[in-house]
């Protein structure tokens, strides 16, 4: 078996790592699509009706023909406000399935539920059709609504927790460094370039997931050793704690998109061989580094702390009053 | 007179107040216990981590000390079936402000005694660069949610028994009805959004699901 494996083994230890890990990605990609396509080709025969809302075709039943088309307009206005009007030029969506022949519409229902989640399942249709690269830079996740003000906050919070090289100075508005904690201009050695190897220990320790035999030895190394041979091993850019999570990421794309206007995911998606730093400004329609000082300002703008603002204050200090107002007025005694 | 009433109010509920007071000492200091160097890395992260954690024992301790003083405030009257009260040679208004005032004046001391150790707690910490200590805004907070809950359970304590029976009866229909919405699949939990009415972003117990940060960006 062993033998059997060991031109396998050769080659891809000739290759760069990464290199094959993002074909692999990139072959994996392919087959759920090619798995989705299939799935959405078998259910469409179930189904004894088709909504189409814009380019969204929803497999239902006639009975759920007037819900599930109400949702699907709902859901393709907002699709089209997100993403820009050409958005399906790669080609047609996979048919949705909503409910079956049985299924009735529960009273209370309301068609804004199901078109959000109709959006979601399209939304990420497209980042995996169109903007794989950058979907595989936020994690995998679609950002799905707007990313408020708390939230905000809390990527301040963790810019300053995580104790990265660039994190300090990004927030105290270096632009390299913001784009060094975002993950879009790393050097070679990415570990490296977001972590002094002191912290290399307690990060090995935060690596979840499953991890083999030696994996494990290594870590135990890095951990109690502070075998920093070992800790490299472990600490790969996929298991290292990243300076600046996935939420600080889509706010970034969110601020592309605000700052690009309806066209903004267009251009994204328009020119898939350059880096995701040029992709990111062609989106936004500003210098990357415009884009990054934008994103690190409002950052700093977010107030924090647990001092009430005024209108907390007010609200607290009106709401006692009024209630106090009735327990007076109340019958005891009368 | 209205000493009087403050003697009683702290009579009733001294045992509560020593406790609360100890936990409004003790909360602060235990949670910034652990913070290390600032030349460690990870300073910044257990500080803030520490802080997170532990923000979750101010709104129970606000919610406790409005709940013993709302208690202690109706207690006395309650157990002599409201005659001293009734003997009183002033109007309602005035005994329930006074009765009102003393205990509120007891959540002050609380929030005094919170304020003295946040203050104390986060000077002996080493802060890392960019972080701030919020003792100030933290007391204040606190003092809001204690007086917003000390307000309801004073209003809701002070209820006719057939007043709280109405209230008691309101509130299992509502348990009931969502409970019949979710076997009949609705897709309505009448319950969920009496708690959304009491937390939301509008409501006079909004300052519950804010942030409790002693130490923050």
């Amino acid at each position: 078996m062993l033998a059997l494996l060991a031109p396998w083994g050769g080659s891809l230890h000739a290759q760069e790592p990464a290199a094959v890990l993002q074909r692999m990605e990139e072959r994996l990609d392919s087959m759920q699509l090619a798995r989705a396509l299939r799935d959405s080709l078998a259910l469409r025969a179930k189904y004894s009706d088709t909504v189409v809302a814009g380019g969204l075709r929803i497999a239902t039943s006639a009975r759920l023909r007037p819900f599930a088309l109400a949702a699907g307009e709902e859901a393709w206005q907002s699709l089209v406000a997100r993403f820009g009007p050409s958005v399906t030029a790669h080609g047609a969506f996979p048919v949705t399935t909503f409910g079956s022949t049985r299924s009735t519409v529960p009273k209370l229902a309301k068609a804004g539920d199901l078109a959000r989640g109709l959006e979601r399942s399209a939304a990420l249709w497209i980042w995996s059709t169109q903007g794989a690269a950058v979907l595989r830079w936020m994690g995998g996740t679609v950002p799905t609504g707007t990313i408020s003000h708390s939230d905000v906050g809390d990527i301040a919070e963790e810019l300053l927790r995580t104790p990265a090289r660039p994190n300090r100075a990004c927030y105290s508005g270096e632009t390299m460094a913001c784009a060094a904690a975002l993950g879009i201009h790393v050097g070679a050695d990415t570990l490296d370039a977001w972590f002094e190897p002191d912290t290399w220990p307690r990060l090995a320790g935060m690596v979840s997931g499953e991890l083999n035999g030696l994996e494990r030895v290594a870590r135990e190394r890095c951990m109690n050793a502070g075998d920093l041979s070992a800790c490299r091993s472990i600490l790969t850019p996929a298991r290292v704690l990243p300076p600046v999570g996935v939420v600080g990421r889509q706010y970034l794309v969110q601020l592309a998109f605000e700052s690009g206007g309806a066209s903004a995911f267009e251009r994204l998606a328009a020119d898939t061989g350059v880096t995701l730093e040029h992709r990111l400004a062609a989106a936004a329609g500003v210098p990357i580094d415009t884009l990054l000082n934008r994103w690190g300002a409002s950052l700093r703008a977010v107030p924090r702390g647990p001092a009430a603002p005024p209108q907390e204050l007010l609200l607290g200090l009106a709401w006692s009053g009024l209630l106090l107002t009735m327990a007076l007025r109340g019958s005891r005694w009368r | 007179m209205f000493r009087a009433i403050l003697w009683s109010q702290w009579r009733e509920s001294r045992l509560a107040m020593v406790v609360l007071a100890g936990m409004a000492v003790a909360v602060p200091l235990l949670s910034l216990r652990g913070a290390g160097a600032v030349t460690d890395p990870w300073a910044s992260w257990d500080l803030l981590r520490a802080t997170a954690r532990w923000g979750a024992a101010y709104p129970v301790l606000a919610l406790a000390a409005a709940l013993a003083l709302a208690a202690g405030a109706w207690w006395p009257d309650h157990r002599t079936k409201h005659v001293y009260a009734l003997t009183l040679p002033v109007s309602r208004v005035r005994y329930l402000l006074l009765r009102y005032g003393a205990g509120l004046t007891l959540l002050f001391v609380i929030a005094a005694v919170l304020a003295v150790s946040t203050v104390v707690a986060t000077i002996r910490v080493p802060l890392p660069t960019l972080l701030h200590a919020y003792p100030g805004g933290i007391t204040v907070r606190f003092l809001l949610a204690g007086l917003s809950a000390y307000t309801i359970l004073f209003g809701l304590m002070g209820l006719t028994p057939r007043m709280a029976r109405l209230v008691a009866a309101v509130f299992l229909l509502v348990v009931l009805a969502a409970l019949v919405a979710d076997l009949a699949s609705l897709g309505w939990n009448p319950l969920g959004s009496v708690v959304d009415a009491l937390l939301g972003p509008y409501s006079p117990l909004a300052i519950f699901r804010a942030r409790w940060m002693l130490i923050d960006v």
